[in-house]
């Protein structure tokens, strides 16, 4: 035990100040007594917070990180040139897993969207993909580079940011080559609502090919089973379930 | 006896999305308080999201507990990776909230615990314990602000809130059959 070890109730309790609180993140992952009295104090609290942790789920501020980290980056380079272009429409299901023609580099179309991702910040993280009028379901997307990169192409680390529209409800998955579930929407803290939209924002991680599927239906639509595919998924649906489908190379 | 909370049916999509989705207000305080900031909590939950989505276990009987411990490996994870200084630290520092740790003791079997068994246990608790643990614990006080409303210095909250934890633990052990750690 250390001098440092004295600190861990009032840093998991957030009230250190914050070197403090720097320097005990450094002494935790060199401490086991210490990592196994946090997993208590962790579980007592959760255990206390039982009744209370069932908030509604639109209630959940957004805090998306990454799309505030987004617009902070983009508001630092706001002097930067931007060529700002609409969001890709996605083409129907079955088409092309190369990129759409005309969808080259975006880098700086933030720049403009950065006063919009910092209030989306103050959005609901997790939404009921409801609108009122309905519609037909529409899958867009755009890239965000994060380097220098031939147009038309994605590279790990760039951002993917897809977004659905139309049907009363709607979800969003991203299956990585076909079996690896990446992301669902609505329960994800990527996802969030842009007035009767729901935006994802994902980090592509990984090369390969990137699937984006946007189902819309008059009911309800279960999440993704565990462990399934994508084809699986899609083959259990029931009927009246829409679909769009967008493959994304990523190299 | 004590009753088993049941979980909820992990045989159902919906009910595996319901309860991912109801616990990240949870994780999200858990984490805002231990990172530091709010992206990198919201990184921290969003991983913890992720490696929930490949399925929970069949062995798991609390969701919740299961993801707080996810959430903690992930962040041990997290500080290693942010890690500035050695490990070997100079025991001088400033420490205004030394408090005296006693040696590890037990942990009770968290995942059978429920809220009215923590507010039961803390009528074991003496008094001047026992009202700042529960501003602190079911009001979400600051210790500023526990320390404005009881009159007491603010490091005296942190010492109080450390004790009665402790006391709560031992009597969370003695009353749920509990696994002995070294």
């Amino acid at each position: 035990m250390t001098a440092r070890c004295t600190d861990l109730d009032v840093f998991f309790d957030g009230e250190l100040d914050a070197d403090q609180a720097a320097a005990f993140r450094d002494h935790l992952p060199t401490c086991e007594r210490c990592q196994r009295v946090l997993h208590g104090r962790m579980q007592e609290e959760i255990a206390a917070q039982a009744d209370t942790a069932a908030e509604p789920a639109d209630a959940i501020p957004i805090a998306n990180a990454r799309a505030a980290r987004a617009a902070a980056a983009s508001a630092a380079a706001i002097n930067a040139p931007a060529t700002s272009a609409p969001v890709a429409a996605a083409p129907p299901a079955g088409s092309s897993s190369k990129p759409a023609p005309g969808r080259g580099s975006r880098r700086g179309v933030l720049v403009y969207l950065a006063p919009v991702l910092a209030a989306a910040a103050a959005l609901p993280l997790f939404f009921l993909g409801k609108r009122d009028d309905g519609g037909p379901l529409e899958l867009a997307f755009e890239i965000e580079h994060s380097g220098p990169t031939a147009r038309g192409t994605a590279h790990v680390g760039d951002i993917l940011r897809s977004k659905v529209h139309g049907e009363r409800h709607r979800v969003l998955w991203v299956y990585f080559e076909g079996h690896e579930l990446v992301a669902a929407c609505p329960n994800d803290a990527r996802c969030s609502a842009d007035g009767n939209d729901m935006v994802l924002q994902l980090t592509l991680k990984q090369r390969g090919q990137y699937t984006v599927v946007a189902l819309g239906s008059d009911d309800a639509i279960p999440p993704p089973a565990p462990g399934g595919t994508l084809d699986e998924q899609l083959a259990a649906l029931s009927a009246g379930i829409h679909s769009k489908r967008q493959n994304i190379e990523v190299d | 006896m004590v009753e088993q909370p049941e979980g909820p049916d992990r045989s159902a999509p919906e009910s595996q999305g319901a309860a991912l989705s109801g616990a990240v207000p949870m994780l999200k305080r858990l984490a805002e308080r231990m990172c530091g900031n709010p992206a990198d909590a919201m990184d921290l939950v969003q991983d913890t999201l992720e490696r929930a989505a490949h399925g929970i276990p069949p062995e798991v009987r609390n969701v919740r507990a299961w993801l707080t411990t996810i959430l903690q490996h992930l962040f041990i994870d997290y500080c290693r990776a942010k890690n500035r200084r050695p490990s070997h630290e100079p025991i001088d520092d400033k420490h205004e909230y030394v408090t005296q740790l006693e040696a590890d003791g037990p942990e009770p079997e968290w995942t059978r615990i429920t809220v009215a068994d923590i507010r039961n246990a803390t009528d074991e608790l003496e008094p001047v314990y026992r009202e700042v643990y529960l501003l602190r614990t079911f009001e979400h006080r600051s210790y500023e602000d526990i320390a404005r409303k009881l009159g007491i210095p603010r490091v005296t909250v942190g010492t109080r809130l450390h004790r009665a934890r402790n006391k709560l633990r031992e009597v969370l052990v003695a009353r749920f059959a509990l696994e002995d750690k070294p």
